[in-house]
């Protein structure tokens, strides 16, 4: 596929395929996918169930009531894009703002073990959660 | 470290028109959301402590100043979708610079208003409007 604009993102000459290109199409898709469950997710909780009337229950009810195959999978989905997304992003960042080569593989050496960390509290919490 | 301060200060600073605005807003926002994604995964991993050690984090995020902070970072979530989507747009299709145009003052004319509707929803029980 041709890319015709590059608004953001890569240098032009950094573009020329493996795993850079892959990271930026990899962009490109969880942010379409992103654009739905995230912002459902962020208005639904505000506009739909109103985070005033958010307590306990309401989690339970969500992750163990009727609906929960559904709430859990979707939670899953939302943890796992949005890491990978945010993630990659930063990594991004550091590669724009932290030139030091020994720096920059700090940074992205710590990026990578919060990534691992976080991803695992997310998943072990909806997945294990029973009420 | 002071390299990167300056680097930073010089994109800031940096006389690059619109665009140029667009992507360092997209940025920080795009900064903004997942360091509070990393610490919604924190006090979501709460619940498995049960109801009341859950409850009183949910108390932390009522108290005033954090609802204001909640109506930043709901604005940060939809001008980040929406611009990104844009940008997503502008990869693959060259549009003349009047459907830019048109474009840019859409993702505003989709931001604002459900910004705004988002944010009356979490800041209105705050001050016994609702
Ligand atoms: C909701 C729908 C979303 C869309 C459509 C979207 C779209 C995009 C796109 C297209 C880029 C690439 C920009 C570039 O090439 O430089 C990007 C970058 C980024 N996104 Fe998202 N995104 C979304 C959600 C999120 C979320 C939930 C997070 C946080 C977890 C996030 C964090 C970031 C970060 C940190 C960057 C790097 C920014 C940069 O390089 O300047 N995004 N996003
Ligand atoms: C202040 C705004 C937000 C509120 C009030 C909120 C509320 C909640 C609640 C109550 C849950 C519990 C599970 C459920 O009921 O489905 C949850 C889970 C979750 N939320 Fe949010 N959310 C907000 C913003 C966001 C944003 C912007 C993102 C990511 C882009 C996000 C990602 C997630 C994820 C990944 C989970 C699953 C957590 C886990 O793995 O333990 N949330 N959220």
């Amino acid at each position: 596929m041709e890319i015709i604009n590059k608004e953001y993102g890569l240098p032009k000459e950094k573009f020329k395929g493996g795993f850079e290109t892959w990271a930026w199409f990899f962009m490109r898709i969880s942010g379409v996918v992103l654009l739905f469950i995230a912002v459902i997710h962020l208005l639904w909780m505000h506009i739909g169930i109103q985070v005033e009337n958010i307590t306990y229950d309401v989690v339970r009810d969500r992750w163990i009531g009727p609906w929960g195959p559904f709430w859990k999978t979707y939670d899953i989905a939302l943890l796992t894009f949005a890491l990978m997304h945010g993630f990659n992003g930063l990594r991004w960042i550091t590669d724009d703002y932290i030139k030091k080569p020994g720096w920059n593989a700090f940074v992205k050496a710590l990026l990578l073990v919060i990534f691992l960390i976080v991803i695992g509290m997310g998943a072990y919490t909806v997945i294990s959660f029973n009420g | 470290m002071g390299n990167a301060i300056s680097s930073l200060w010089k994109g800031i600073t940096y006389k690059g028109g619109p665009g140029h605005y667009a992507f360092i807003l997209h940025r920080l926002t795009g900064l903004g959301v997942a360091l509070f994604v990393i610490l919604h995964i924190v006090d979501n991993f709460v619940v498995m402590f049960g109801e009341d050690a859950f409850s009183e984090v949910l108390h932390l995020y009522s108290n005033p100043v954090m609802r204001l902070l909640e109506v930043f970072l709901i604005f940060s979530v939809i001008y980040h979708a929406f611009n990104g989507l844009r940008v997503i747009i502008m990869d693959f299709w060259a549009p003349s610079s009047h459907v830019q145009r048109t474009l840019w003052w859409l993702v505003w004319g989709i931001v604002l208003p459900l910004s705004l509707i988002a944010a009356w929803f979490t800041l209105a029980p705050v001050f016994g409007l609702r």
